[in-house]
């Protein structure tokens, strides 16, 4: 009778063959890939992406950096620069079946001070103390700024917005996605959502105009006693609840008396901001900060 | 009779440019306060000179409002093409619009939308501003705003937009929901302006309305045109 | 293409010499906006229309004086017609906006010794000063100061005097060494108390 392997040897050869057949169905380890670009300053970076994580942050070197991971083979990334402008897209392939294989995670670090274009469909967007003025499209991803400062024009369709300490002016537009402003210092707001929340925490800045429009859900704004704004809030299906002691305006602004829905308007202090709110069916609050 | 500090000053204000009178210059010799007032002004405008040399650049949104209102006036003669390669900006998303088949299905439905809200409000004016009408198509007659609006646009949904399935399962469901929950605000704005046609807040949140729902459309369009990305 | 190419060319209607003067001119006359009245918005909104009127009136410009110079007056016509049509509420908003402010001016102490300014002060610090000023301090001292435009142009864009425009550049002038003042007591202040948490620690 012919030797067989003994039972420890056969054990250890399947074991090894096993490992092999595990090592080779496991998925690849996602590269990570690094393109540096110099820059002068204020540069204009654009990025496009389908769906995946883009985190910007910032630097002070002339310089942006886009790093990538990709799981699958199913996107390429393009870069491209022009002078002070970098542009950055993630082209996903025809077979792309899922969206895991048009995923595509960015991390982007550029100058203090630089221009943003972002658009992107899904997956989230956070951007860190840059300055300078930003476009955000998106249609579900949910955008975090924080510390930021310029002019941020930003647009999505169920996609939620948190703005923290954000500077300077802010426009955005959602259908169903959440708007935030916590700490701000910005002086012109125009945020509209349909059937997304809008919550407002800060400063009104003299001069500042603030317009918060929805259709249904809540406008919920917080002041202080030495805030300085007039107020215009209106809500034609939905209540007005209100903790501010107002005076009759100030400065002569007409207010007809409505006959349709519950309105409030007033000035606090010396009225120095501009403070409309407006909801079709949602519910209105103008809360006293503790 | 020596210069007082009062005299001093007027003849600082005064003075443009070009030495100081020589009572002037006797008095500074002599003050403290007047020699630190005339240092100080003199770094002041020297300063202020440095910012004058100093240039800021305005953002780019200046020179494509500027654009965008010189083409209006028809002072440019090149239209976007020209514009697109000179405008380092990169598209936006405002770029959607200059595709001119999402554009035109943009203008379309918001033509119909303000039509549809002039009609329904029995409010002619706030149409003509847009709309091509002829003034027998009623003004008051809610069902035929209807017939017109409803087939054309309220019922134009995600399933009509060719390719939108084959985008990201979860894009997809995004649009299809928002659209819903769109065309439901429509809907309870409709009912609003007709049962209360002079409610200027209805008629502005149906016409917000009608705009949201072409926007999103577009976006819908343009995302299964350019295969999610442009 | 050079400034004369372009000019020649956008009194053509041509798109691309447009966009050359906006790109050779912008940036100055942002500034000037900017500084005259305060804040970016309507710096933004300024030089747009500063623009907008040179290129509808580009078809006039025969060459006369510097184009840049053209530009200039023009840019600093819009941004006074601008300041002269805006309602009361909205100026007597700004702190300090208040017409008597601005007819006594600010008082200096006789005998008082002064802090020295002279290598004290750069242009961060004095920027803001500027945007602090009452609007018609701010709009000469711009003007005269950090323009260079004379007073009697002063004059003849403000539709005041010579002597009214040296008065208000007078007080200008007080009012922000005043503000400067204040800011350097408060950066001196703020350095001995780091040195007292460094020394104590």
């Amino acid at each position: 009778m012919n030797a067989s392997y003994s039972s420890p040897v056969r054990l250890s050869a399947l074991s090894a063959v096993m490992a092999g057949f595990i090592l080779a169905a496991s998925p690849a380890q996602a590269d990570r890939i690094e393109k540096h670009f110099a820059v002068q300053s204020k540069p204009k970076i654009t990025v496009r992406n389908s769906t995946g994580r883009i985190q910007v942050k910032a630097w002070t070197k002339k310089e942006v950096l886009v790093s990538w991971t990709s799981k699958s083979g199913k996107t390429a990334v393009e870069t491209e620069q022009a002078g002070n402008r970098v542009e950055v897209a993630a082209m996903v392939n025809e077979d792309a079946a899922s969206a895991d294989d048009s995923k595509t995670d960015f991390e982007i670090t550029v100058p203090v001070e630089s221009e943003l274009s972002v658009r992107t469909d899904s997956g989230n967007v956070t951007v860190d103390s840059v300055h300078g003025d930003m476009t955000f499209d998106t249609v579900g991803a949910n955008l975090q700024l924080s510390d930021v400062d310029g002019y941020m024009v930003v647009k999505t369709i169920d996609g939620s917005l948190l703005c923290t300490r954000c500077s300077g002016k802010l426009e955005a537009n959602s259908i169903s996605g959440n708007v935030q402003m916590i700490e701000p210092t910005l002086d012109s707001v125009r945020v509209q959502t349909s059937s997304g929340n809008i919550f407002f925490d800060g400063s009104f800045l003299s001069r500042g105009i603030y317009i918060m429009k929805n259709f249904s859900g809540t406008i919920e704004v917080h002041f202080s006693s030495s805030d300085s704004f007039d107020v215009n809030a209106s809500s034609l299906k939905g209540d007005v609840i209100n903790q501010a002691t107002f005076k009759p305006d100030t400065h002569g602004t007409p207010h007809p008396a409505s006959k349709w829905g519950h309105s409030l308007f007033g000035t606090m202090n010396e009225g120095h901001a501009k403070v409309e709110l407006t909801s079709f069916s949602g519910t209105i609050k103008i809360l006293k900060r503790d | 009779m020596t210069m007082q500090c009062e005299q001093f000053e007027q003849i600082l204000e005064q003075q443009d440019e070009g030495a100081l009178p020589k009572p002037a210059l006797a008095h500074l010799e002599t003050c403290e306060a007047c020699r630190a007032l005339s240092s100080d002004f003199s770094a002041i405008h020297d300063m202020a000179l440095e910012l004058g040399a100093e240039d800021v650049a305005p953002p780019e949104r200046v020179w494509i409002a500027l654009r965008n209102q010189l083409e209006a006036e028809r002072l440019i003669h090149e239209p976007q093409d020209a514009l697109q390669s000179a405008s380092p900006a990169g598209p936006g998303w405002w770029a959607v619009f200059q595709r001119p088949a999402v554009a035109g299905a943009f203008l379309g439905l918001v033509l119909a939308a303000a039509s549809a809200v002039g009609y329904l409000s029995n409010a002619p004016q706030s149409a003509v501003h847009y709309a091509q009408l002829t003034p027998q198509q009623g003004t008051s007659s809610v069902p035929a705003a209807d017939s017109v609006f409803k087939e054309e646009v309220l019922t134009v949904g995600s399933d009509s937009i060719p390719g939108l399935q084959r985008q990201d399962i979860a894009v997809t469901d995004s649009i299809r929901r928002n659209l819903q929950i769109v065309d439901n605000f429509i809907a309870i704005c409709e009912k609003s302006v007709r049962e209360q046609p002079d409610n200027q807040m209805a008629k502005e949140y149906l016409y917000g309305a009608y705009q949201q729902k072409a926007e999103l459309l577009a976006t819908a369009m343009n995302r299964s045109m350019t295969g999610g990305l442009q | 293409m050079t400034e004369a190419e372009a000019i020649r060319l956008a009194q053509e209607g041509d798109a691309g010499a447009f966009e050359r003067i906006y790109r050779l001119h912008s940036r100055r006359v942002y500034a000037l906006c900017l500084r005259m009245v305060g804040n970016t918005a309507e710096a933004e909104d300024l030089t747009q229309d500063a623009f907008l009127q040179l290129f509808r009136k580009i078809g006039t410009f025969r060459g006369e004086s510097a184009f840049s110079t053209w530009l200039h007056r023009l840019a600093v016509n819009v941004v006074l017609m601008k300041l002269r049509k805006k309602t009361l509420p909205e100026t007597s908003l700004e702190e300090s906006a208040d017409p008597e402010d601005e007819s006594t001016g600010p008082r200096r102490e006789i005998g008082v010794p002064d802090l020295l300014l002279t290598g004290s002060i750069d242009r961060v610090h004095l920027q803001r000063a500027i945007e602090q000023l009452p609007p018609g301090y701010r709009q000469v001292f711009v003007l005269h100061d950090v323009q260079g435009f004379e007073h009697n142009e002063i004059a003849g864009l403000m539709d005041c005097s010579i002597g009214n425009s040296k008065s208000q550049l007078h007080k200008a002038r007080m009012r922000l060494r005043e503000l400067l003042q204040e800011t350097m007591r408060d950066l001196a202040r703020q350095e001995r108390q780091a040195a007292k948490t460094s020394g104590g620690s």
